[in-house]
C-alpha cells in the first residue's frame, strides 16, 4: 500500500482544527447507514480515535446506504468498517466492540469519548442512549443523534438542531424508516450533518482554548 | 400558569400547536403534562424530556416560562 503523512491527509482541512481533530475521540453506536457514513467522514479528516460498537454483520439489504461491498457480506460490520477506515486513513486508532449496547454498556464502552455519534435504526435504541447522557457520569460529553432520514425528495428538511447543552440531533424529525424505507442520499446527508456537528464541538468546545493556526504554510 | 412547549420527532399532540405557549396547573409536572396531552402510554416511555436545555426526569415540577421540550425519535439509521 501507498505510504502518506497525516499533514498529507489534512492538508485541506479547515487551517484552525490542526492539532485538534488527532487528539478528539469519537463513539460510533451503531456502524450501519448513519454510523458508517460519519465514520468515513471522520476518518477522511483525521479524527484521532473512533470506538465501533456494532453486533450485527453486513447483510445484502445493507449495501442501499452502508459503506459495505459485496465482498463484506457476513462479515461483521465494525471488521468491514476498520479495514475500509485504515485504507482511507492509517493514522486513525480504533477501538471495536460487538456489543449490543445497553444503558449499563454504554457508560463502559463510551467512557474515553468525547463525543458519542448515535446511529441506531430503533427509536427504543435512540432513546436508551439519551437516557444513559442523563447523569453525572456524561458530563463533558456530547451526543450527537440523527431523527428524520427516512425516504426521499427534499432534503432541505433535515437540519441540526440544539437539544440541550450537551445533545444534538440531525434530521427532519418527521420521516420514519417503518413508513418510507431509508436510502444512501438522506441518510448519508444526516449523517454528515451527524459528522459535521462533532467537528464544531471539536473545534468550538472540546478543544476551544487553543490558539487557531492562521497560516497554512505551519502545517 | 404558562409554559413554552415544543415537541419534535414522532409526536403529533392533536390540538396543541408546536413551539407555543401553553397553559399548565401550578404544581404540574412532566407526568402531569404526559396525562394532559393525552399523550400514548407507548410513546412515553421513550420520549425524552428537556427543560430550559437541560434533560430532566418525569418528576421534575414545571415553573412559569419554562421552555419545556419532548423528543420522540424517528426510527431510521
Amino acid at each position: 500500500m501507498k505510504k502518506i503523512t497525516y499533514e498529507q491527509l489534512t492538508f485541506r482541512n479547515a487551517p484552525q482544527l490542526k492539532g485538534k481533530l488527532e487528539k478528539a475521540v469519537i463513539g460510533i453506536a451503531g456502524c450501519g447507514g448513519l454510523g458508517s457514513n460519519a465514520a468515513m467522514a471522520l476518518a477522511r479528516i483525521g479524527i484521532g480515535k473512533l470506538i465501533l460498537v456494532d453486533f450485527d454483520v453486513v447483510e445484502p439489504t445493507n449495501l442501499n446506504r452502508q459503506q459495505y461491498f459485496i465482498n463484506d457480506i457476513g462479515r461483521r460490520k465494525v471488521d468491514a468498517l476498520e479495514e475500509k477506515l485504515k485504507m482511507i486513513n492509517p493514522f486513525l486508532q480504533i477501538e471495536k466492540h460487538i456489543e449490543k449496547l445497553d444503558g449499563e454498556k454504554v457508560k463502559i464502552i463510551f467512557k474515553e469519548a468525547h463525543i458519542v455519534v448515535e446511529a441506531f435504526d430503533q427509536v427504543s435504541e435512540k432513546a436508551m442512549l439519551v437516557k444513559a447522557f442523563f447523569g453525572n457520569l456524561f458530563k463533558g460529553k456530547y451526543l450527537v443523534l440523527a431523527s428524520g432520514l427516512a425516504g426521499y425528495g427534499t432534503a432541505n428538511t433535515i437540519k441540526t438542531k440544539m437539544l440541550s447543552k450537551n445533545i444534538f440531533v440531525c434530521g427532519d424529525n418527521k420521516t420514519d424508516f417503518l413508513v418510507e424505507g431509508v436510502m444512501a442520499p438522506r441518510v448519508m446527508i444526516a449523517a454528515g450533518h451527524q459528522a459535521n456537528k462533532v467537528v464544531e464541538i471539536v473545534d468550538k468546545i472540546i478543544f476551544s482554548s487553543q490558539p487557531a493556526v492562521k497560516d497554512r504554510s505551519e502545517i | 400558569m404558562k409554559i413554552f412547549f415544543e415537541y419534535l420527532g414522532l409526536l403529533h399532540i392533536e390540538g396543541v400547536k408546536n413551539k407555543s405557549y401553553l397553559d399548565v396547573d401550578g404544581n404540574c409536572s412532566i407526568t402531569d403534562l404526559f396525562a394532559k396531552l393525552q399523550i400514548r402510554k407507548e410513546h412515553q416511555k421513550f420520549i425524552s424530556v428537556f427543560i430550559n436545555d437541560e434533560e430532566k426526569s418525569r418528576h421534575t415540577i414545571l415553573k412559569e416560562n419554562d421552555k419545556v421540550k419532548l423528543f420522540l425519535p424517528t426510527g431510521g439509521g
